[in-house]
C-alpha cells in the first residue's frame, strides 16, 4: 500500500517547513517535497513607506541576516539617489557584509549542523540539538559561540546593534569607525582564525566519518550563480553575476545585477509559499540553480586571501576532473572557507588607513525612480528592487532572496536523500532516516522567514503518503 | 575579570510600537546610573550573549508581551524544553539552561514582561504601553536598588 511520510517541523533551520515523502506500492520513494508553510508579505506592506526607511524595515525580515538586507536596501537606495558613495563608506559596508557572513555561517556550522556531525545522524533526537552538543563537547560549542559573537560585535560596533544594526543608509553609512574600535576588532582576529582552522580540521574528519553517506546528499549537477569581481575573484558586496554549469563551464559572466529579471524568473507551486526562481533561458524547472557558499567557492577563479585560497584549491579537488564540487554536503566546507576568508579580509580592511576616514555619506534627493541593490548574503545572492515616486515613496518592492533561489535544488536534494535512505517496504521508517532528509535541507542553511518574507512558525513535519495519498505515517517536531 | 552585580537586557523590536517596551525600560534604567548595574539592549536573545554572563552574578531580562498580565516580574526557572525550535526564538530560560551546561555554574535570573497594547509600525510606545512601562521602571529600579 502506498504511503506518505511527513516530517514536520523541519528542525535546526531558520523558519517553518515540512517535508512530505511519497512511497509507491513497493515502498520505494516516488516523490519528495520541501514545503514552506509560512507567509509574511514584506513586499506588499513596504509599499507606501519612504525609501530611506527601507534599510531599517527590510532588515526586520530576518534576525540572522539583517545586515544583508540593510546593505542591499541601501545599495538600491544609492541607485535611486544616483550617488557614488564615499570610499570609506564602501569599505565599512564591506566590513559589515563580512561580519554578517561570519556570524551567520558560525551559527549554521557550530550550532545547527554540528549536532548531526558530533552526535551522529542516528543519535537520540532528544539530545541531537544545541543542548546535546553543549553536553558532548563544551569547548567546541563555546568556540562556536565566541566566533559568532565576534561577528555580532563587529556589526554592533559599526551600526549600534548586533541585530538590526543601523550601519548603512542610502548614500553611505551613518558613522565613521573610530580607531579605538578598529583596534578592538583587530584584537579578536587571532582567536577567530584559530577557531575557524580548528573547525576545518573537524569538518575534514567528518568527511571521512560520513564518507559512505555524503555521496547521496544532494549530489547532482546544477547551474551555480554568484557575484565575482572584475577579474573573477570571490566577491561579496559588488561585482557582476557569473553563471556556471555543473561541469564548470561559464555560460554567462559579469552580468549586470540590475538586470536580474532578464535572467531569472520565479515560478510558484500550490504546495509551498516559497517561490521557485529559475534561470530563464533554461525555463522552469530546467533552469534550476544553486547560490550561496557552494556556488560562490565553485565559480570564483580565486580568493584574495592566502589561507582561504589554499582551502579553495582543496575544495575544488573534491570535484574530480571537472573541478566542480556538486555535492550539497560540501556547502558546509564552502561555508567554513568563507568564514576563513571573512576573518582574513576583515583584518586587511581594518589595516587600511582609509577605514577610519570621516567622510562616509553622500547626500542627494531622488534622481531615479527605480533602483536595484545586490549583495551576497550568507545564503547567496540577494536582490532588492524598489520603484518610487518623486518623493521617494515606495510604489513597488521586489525581493529575490537567496534561500528561494535554492528551492528547486533543495527539493531535488530531499528526493535524492529520501530515495537512498528510506525503504518503506520494510514497514518501518526510522527517525535516523528522516533526520538525514532534514540534514539535506540544513546543508543549504535555509532561512525561510527571509525567503517567503514570511511570518509564522517553522517547525518540521514529515509525512509518508501512499499512491492514493493515504497518510501512512507522520512525524512532527 | 571583576564581577559586576547585574546585567540588564532589554529586548524587542524598536519599530513596532509597544514591542519596544523592553528596550525603552532598559534605557530608562540605564539613565538612573544604578550602582553595579550594566544595561544593554538587544533585538532578540541569541547564543552569543552566553559569553557575557559570567561577568555578572545576576541577570534581568525585560521584554514586551502580547497577552497576559500588565506587568509580570518573576525569577527565571531552568528551561525543560528539549529542543529550541529556532535560534530566532530563544527565551531567558533557554539561555540560563545553556549557561549552566556550558559553564557548569548557575546564575540567578529574573524576567519582567510588560503587556503591550499596539504592535504596528511606530517608534514610540502607545499611551497604555507607556504607562505600564513607566510602572515597570519603578518596580525594577526599586528591586535593583534593594538587592
Amino acid at each position: 500500500m502506498p504511503k506518505l511520510l511527513t516530517i514536520s517541523p523541519v528542525t535546526r533551520i531558520e523558519g517553518h517547513a515540512k517535508i512530505t515523502i511519497q512511497l509507491d506500492d513497493n515502498g520505494d520513494v516516488l516523490d519528495a517535497r520541501f514545503h514552506v508553510n509560512e507567509f509574511r508579505g514584506f513586499e506588499k506592506f513596504c509599499e507606501g513607506r519612504l525609501l530611506w526607511e527601507m534599510p531599517g524595515i527590510t532588515s526586520r525580515t530576518c534576525g540572522i541576516c539583517p545586515a544583508s538586507h540593510m546593505l542591499t536596501a541601501s545599495k538600491a537606495g544609492d541607485e535611486i539617489l544616483a550617488v557614488s558613495i564615499p570610499e570609506t563608506a564602501e569599505k565599512l559596508r564591506r566590513l559589515g557584509t563580512l561580519a554578517q557572513w561570519l556570524q551567520s555561517h558560525a551559527l549554521s556550522f557550530f550550532h545547527l549542523s554540528s549536532p548531526d556531525f558530533i552526535l551522529g545522524f542516528d543519535s537520540d533526537p532528544a539530545k541531537r540539538n544545541v543542548f546535546g552538543l553543549m553536553e558532548a563537547d563544551k569547548e567546541f560549542a563555546r568556540r562556536g559561540i565566541r566566533l559568532r559573537k565576534f561577528g555580532q560585535e563587529i556589526i554592533q560596533i559599526l551600526g549600534g546593534r548586533r541585530v538590526h544594526s543601523t550601519l548603512a543608509v542610502p548614500g553611505g553609512v551613518r558613522d565613521p569607525l573610530e580607531p579605538e574600535k578598529r583596534d578592538y576588532i583587530l584584537s579578536g582576529i587571532p582567536e577567530a582564525k584559530e577557531t575557524t582552522l580548528l573547525a576545518l580540521e573537524v569538518l575534514k574528519k567528518i568527511h571521512l566519518k560520513f564518507a559512505k553517506e555524503i555521496p547521496e546528499f544532494g549530489n547532482f549537477r546544477t547551474l551555480m550563480v554568484g557575484l565575482v569581481s572584475k577579474d573573477g575573484g570571490l566577491e561579496y558586496y559588488d561585482g557582476g553575476l557569473r553563471i556556471q554549469d555543473g561541469n564548470g563551464n561559464t555560460i554567462a559572466d559579469h552580468l549586470d545585477p540590475r538586470h536580474y529579471s532578464d535572467y531569472f524568473g520565479e515560478a510558484a507551486e500550490p504546495w509551498s509559499y516559497m517561490k521557485f526562481p529559475y534561470y530563464k533561458p533554461l525555463d522552469y524547472p530546467g533552469g534550476m540553480y544553486r547560490v550561496g557558499p557552494l556556488a560562490r567557492v565553485n565559480i570564483c577563479d580565486y580568493i584574495e586571501t592566502p589561507l582561504a585560497e589554499a582551502e579553495r584549491k582543496l575544495f575544488k579537488s573534491l570535484g574530480g576532473s571537472v573541478g566542480v564540487a556538486n555535492n550539497s554536503f560540501y556547502y558546509h566546507y564552502a561555508r567554513l572557507i568563507e568564514i576563513l576568508f571573512a576573518v582574513e579580509k576583515i583584518e586587511l580592511l581594518l589595516c587600511d588607513p582609509t577605514i577610519t576616514g570621516t567622510h562616509t555619506r553622500a547626500t542627494a534627493g531622488v534622481n531615479r525612480l527605480d533602483g536595484v541593490g545586490c549583495t551576497e548574503a550568507p545564503r547567496g545572492v540577494l536582490f532588492h528592487q524598489y520603484t518610487v515616486d518623486g518623493d521617494g515613496v515606495l510604489q513597488k518592492v521586489n525581493l529575490i532572496i537567496a534561500t528561494a533561489q535554492n528551492n528547486i535544488a533543495m527539493n531535488r536534494t530531499v528526493k535524492q536523500i529520501a530515495a537512498h535512505f528510506i525503504d518503506g517496504s520494510k514497514g518501518k521508517v526510522t527517525e535516523g532516516m528522516l533526520n538525514r532528509v532534514e540534514a539535506g535541507i540544513r546543508c543549504y542553511d535555509p532561512c525561510l522567514s527571509c525567503s517567503t518574507h514570511a511570518s509564522g512558525q517553522m517547525p518540521m513535519h514529515v509525512q509518508m503518503v501512499g499512491p492514493d495519498n493515504e497518510l501512512l505515517d507522520e512525524v512532527w517536531r | 575579570m571583576a564581577v559586576s552585580n547585574t546585567l540588564v537586557i532589554g529586548f524587542g523590536n524598536t519599530i513596532r510600537t509597544d514591542d519596544n517596551a523592553g528596550i525603552w525600560i532598559a534605557e530608562q534604567l540605564s539613565a538612573l546610573h544604578l550602582s553595579g548595574v550594566v544595561v544593554q539592549t538587544q533585538h532578540q536573545l541569541s547564543l552569543d550573549l552566553l559569553e557575557e554572563f559570567h561577568s555578572f552574578s545576576r541577570l534581568l531580562f525585560i521584554d514586551a508581551a502580547a497577552k497576559g498580565e500588565a506587568i509580570i516580574f518573576e525569577k527565571v526557572g531552568r528551561s525543560e524544553r528539549a529542543i529550541p525550535p529556532s535560534t530566532h526564538h530563544l527565551t531567558p530560560a533557554d539561555l540560563i539552561r545553556m549557561y549552566e551546561q556550558l559553564y557548569g555554574e548557575m546564575i540567578e535570573a529574573f524576567f519582567c514582561t510588560v503587556l503591550g497594547d499596539f504592535f504596528d509600525f511606530g517608534t514610540e510606545l502607545s499611551p497604555k504601553g507607556r504607562l505600564r512601562a513607566e510602572k515597570a521602571v519603578q518596580i525594577l529600579a526599586d528591586f535593583l536598588r534593594a538587592n
